[in-house]
Formats: structure tokens, C-alpha cells, sequence
């Protein structure tokens, strides 16, 4: 899931020009708690408050989804139509859906920023493992992510700067390859380990990517 | 243009190392009074780059000036701040001034410095421009391509033997020798038995030089920062205490650091005294620790 975290509130208010409708993402901002029903409703509270008109809100089910944006406001026609500006508590795909899905003279205000690709541990935790990076080294990290989850990405080994285990950025991160070496250890997997791993190729990650398909994908 | 540390380590006359680190403003006056302190027993000088991720001038201008003073210094370059084509490039500038060593560095996260909000970059880790120097050594860069004149660079890395757990430090130490890493110049060494069973490693690989970290403590409260800010560090509680009770902890640290030097000079090849803005203690500890052995 992509974890967001809700922006300053003066910040937003500050952008909002007239009359306000609200979206929500049901998948990602309602588990990271920034865009799901019950925050919808809250900072259509907090905007009421400042005497903020809002003409309505809705909860998307995936507000990356551009078909589903595109519904969603058909079915809230009227009250998106009398607003002159949209606000969008999802991911900043999300933001941007709702741009494309809007004509051209409605504001869109983002009222989080987007942070990572998160595990969901549970409920109440959800955490970074994965930075979208293009060219995937679990297979040779015994599953652990040391672009990730080390803060200087590093491929060949720990930096000088571990010290009892834990990263030198914060004492409360396990030193990534600590666990690497360990588990490789518990797994006979040195051999990976032991190879020099070269530069690697941000080439792979392309400006502005786009994957097209063809045929039918049931 | 011969290159005084290469010979020495080549001749096994043992070597001593220490660093100057730029400042941050455009005047050279403060290296040139650290460099005056330190000619006449220094063998080569380790210029640093942004140390602590504390942005200062650039070590490459910084050793070019060494080298005018007629110094041998260590160009220190880290992955921290530069991208693969600007670590490339600034060691073309350093060989065609006739920089001859190279420390080749992960460098310090950027959020230890005084540049917090900075990107860190990292493009590629200290294995990897390892490997980038050696491969310009032979004339070419990264990519193959031929370069109109080669470098000649004696190629360093560091190791921290006192970390914990060592064995993953160690993974990467034998990664950097595979690739043909010429000296290592450790992390400050405070524990006489870790660096034993770091050397029992190390033995090994003959063929690589190993300076050791010396570290001159001025006071506790300096050892208490340390431990508590410089990655990497481990100074022992009793080598605290012992500068707590000292009536001059100066002194003290000067004795500590000759003791430490005194126990591993059997299995270096040279040794690194880092005395930050204490340098004029380390001709005289230099000569005390001659004097002795």
C-alpha cells in the first residue's frame, strides 16, 4: 500500500478558493488513516469550521484508478460541478487522477503527502520495505532490501558506522546488513553475499513511465 | 613524480599518517599551519571530504594545496555527496595534479552534518569506486572507455576492525581486496584484543597494507561525544575513567593513544593519528612512540 501523511492544515486551507468537494481513497489513505470515510468527514469538519463551504464527499474505492475516478464523479455530479475546488486525500497517483478525471477549470488541492510503499505489520504499524527501485536485489539479499532498509543503499556490505548491530542513521534500525550476513549465514547463502555487486543501473527507471498492454487481460 | 607513501609501504619502513581537514571559507591558512605542525614526521596527509557531512572546501582543491606545499597527500573521496560521473571526473582533476593516493570512502550519512536536508547520494559504494580507480589505472573509465592519459593512484579503503558484529565488516574488507585495494587505513582502534582478531584475518592477505587508527583523546567529555556521535566508535568505559581521574586528561590521552599505537605496531604497516585541533600533540607523540620502540 502507499502510506500517505496529512499535510500541515494551514497549508491546504490556504490553497482552497470557493465552495470545496472532498474525495477519499477507500484502499490506501483509509488504512494509512488520512483519506478513508472517517477523515473524510473529519476535515469536512474542520473546514465547516473555518466557514468553509463543502458541497459533499466521497470515498473512491482506489483513487489511482481513473476509471473509477472518472465515475465517482459522474455519480457526484451536481456538488462536484458547484465546486470550485476538489480536494484529494489519496496518494499523489490519486491527486492526479482526479486532475486528468476533472475539467480543466477545477482546483485540485492534495491534502497529504505521499510517503512509501508500505507493509501493512499490522493494523496500527505499517512500514517501509520497498523503494519501487526498478531492478530488485532480494534474490541476491537472502529477501531483505538493503536499498530500502539501509539508509545509504549500499550493495556490497555495512558501512563503517554500524555499531552494535543498529544503523548509524538511528539506533532503533537493525544495520540491514547485519541481517543479510546473518540469515545468509542461517541459509548457506554466502556465495550471494560474496559476489561483488557493480553501480547499479538507474537507467531502468524511466521518466514518467508507462506500461501499455495488449489484448485482454482476463 | 615518485609518491613518498607508496615507497614507504612498498619498503616496509613503517608510516605515519594524519589528517587535514579544509576549511569552510576559501582560505588555506589553517591547513597550511596544520601541515607546518605536521611535515617533518607525517609521512602522508589525509585530506577529508566534508567530514562529518559538514560541508567545507573540496578535498580535491584541498590536497591539490598539500601537494603544492610539497606535501604526499590522500585525496579522501566519498560516495555521499557525488554521482559516479563526478567521482570519476574529480579524480582525473586529482591525477592530473599529481595526486597519487586516493581513500576511497562511503562517507558519513548526510544527517550527522550541517547540510540536514541535503540529498545523499551514494550512487555507488566505496567497492565500487574501488574498483573505478583500478580500472583508471589502467586507462579506462567505469564504462571501458580508453582515457587520453591514465592514472597512477596507490588505492585506500577503510575498515572498521572494532565493529560489532566484525564478520559483515569483514565481508566487504575481502571485497575491497579482491578488487585490488593497496592500503586500509582504519576506523580509531581502542581495544588492543579486537584488533588482534581482526588481524587474525588479515594476516591472510599479505600483500595488503593495514595503518592503524590512533586517536588522541583530550578529555572524557570528547570520548563520551564520540561514543555517543561518530559513527562507528567504541571507546571502553575504563579508558574514560582513566581520563576522568587523569589531573591532565591531555596528557593522559597522549599516553593512551602511545600504548594503543605501542600494541598493534606489530601487526601494521604504519599508523593514522587522528588529533583533531590538537594536532601540535602529534610530532611529540610521534617521537615518544619512536623513542620507545
Amino acid at each position: 500500500m502507499i502510506v500517505t501523511k496529512q499535510k500541515e492544515l494551514e497549508g491546504i486551507i490556504n490553497k482552497i478558493k470557493g465552495t470545496v468537494f472532498i474525495f477519499g481513497c477507500g484502499v490506501c489513505s483509509d488504512t494509512a488513516r488520512t483519506g478513508g470515510p472517517k477523515e473524510v468527514l473529519a476535515f469536512k469538519d474542520i473546514l465547516e469550521k473555518r466557514n468553509i463551504t463543502v458541497n459533499g464527499t466521497y470515498v473512491i474505492d482506489a483513487m489511482c484508478h481513473l476509471q473509477k475516478v472518472r465515475k465517482a464523479i459522474r455519480d457526484n455530479k451536481e456538488s462536484v460541478a458547484s465546486s470550485q475546488t476538489v480536494i484529494a486525500l489519496s496518494c499523489g497517483s490519486g491527486v492526479q487522477s482526479a486532475v486528468m478525471a476533472l475539467d480543466s477549470s477545477k482546483k485540485v488541492i492534495s491534502g497529504v503527502d505521499t510517503m512509501f510503499l508500505g507493509t501493512i505489520e499490522n493494523l496500527s504499524s505499517l512500514k517501509e520495505m520497498c523503494s519501487l527501485c526498478g531492478s530488485c536485489v532480494l534474490n541476491e539479499t537472502g529477501g531483505i532490501c538493503p536499498v530500502t532498509l539501509c539508509p545509504k543503499g549500499l550493495l556490497n556490505g555495512p558501512c563503517g558506522g554500524m555499531k552494535n548491530y543498529r544503523c548509524e542513521v538511528d539506533e532503533n534500525l537493525e544495520c540491514a546488513w547485519v541481517r543479510i550476513y546473518e540469515r545468509a549465514v542461517s541459509q548457506d547463502g554466502m556465495e550471494d553475499i560474496l559476489r561483488i555487486s557493480g553501480p547499479r543501473n538507474y537507467s531502468v527507471k524511466k521518466p514518467a513511465a508507462t506500461v501499455k498492454f495488449s489484448g485482454s487481460h482476463k | 613524480m615518485s609518491n613518498k607513501f607508496k615507497e614507504n609501504l612498498r619498503k616496509g619502513i613503517f608510516s605515519y599518517t594524519s589528517e587535514i581537514s579544509p576549511e569552510r571559507g576559501s582560505d588555506f591558512s589553517k591547513m597550511k599551519a596544520v601541515y607546518d605542525v605536521l611535515k617533518d614526521t607525517v609521512t602522508a596527509f589525509n585530506i577529508t571530504d566534508n567530514q562529518g557531512a559538514n560541508m567545507k572546501m573540496s578535498s580535491l582543491a584541498g590536497s591539490v594545496y598539500i601537494k603544492m606545499l610539497g606535501g604526499e597527500p590522500v585525496f579522501q573521496q566519498t560516495c555521499r555527496d557525488r554521482n559516479r560521473m563526478a567521482l570519476e571526473s574529480d579524480l582525473l582533476g586529482a591525477a592530473a595534479f599529481g595526486v597519487k593516493n586516493i581513500l576511497a570512502l562511503t562517507g558519513d550519512h548526510i544527517s550527522f552534518g550541517d547540510h540536514k536536508h541535503a540529498k545523499p547520494v551514494y550512487d555507488i559504494d566505496s567497492v565500487n569506486l574501488i574498483e573505478i580507480i583500478k580500472g583508471m589505472n589502467s586507462g579506462i573509465d567505469m564504462n571501458g572507455k580508453a582515457l587520453n592519459g591514465a592514472t597512477d593512484f596507490l588505492i585506500g579503503a577503510a575498515v572498521n576492525p572494532e565493529s560489532v558484529p566484525l564478520e559483515p565488516q569483514l565481508l566487504k574488507f575481502e571485497k575491497k581486496i579482491r578488487l585490488g585495494c593497496d592500503f586500509f587505513q582504519t576506523q580509531a582502534v581502542f581495544s588492543i584484543e579486537k584488533f588482534i582478531k581482526f588481524y587474525d584475518y588479515y594476516k591472510n592477505f599479505p600483500a595488503v597494507k593495514i595503518i592503524g587508527g590512533i586517536y588522541i583523546l583530550k578529555s572524557a567529555k570528547t570520548a563520551r561525544f564520540m561514543n555517543k556521535n561518530i559513527p562507528g566508535i567504541y571507546i571502553p568505559d575504563e579508558i574514560i575513567l582513566e581520563l576522568e581521574n587523569s589531573s591532565n586528561p591531555l596528557e593522559k590521552g597522549v599516553e593512551i593513544a602511545l600504548r594503543i599505537a605501542r600494541g598493534i605496531m606489530p601487526m601494521v604497516h604504519g599508523i593514522h593519528i587522528m588529533a583533531y585541533g590538537i594536532e601540535d600533540a602529534v610530532p611529540s607523540f610521534i617521537r615518544g612512540f619512536e623513542k620507545k620502540n
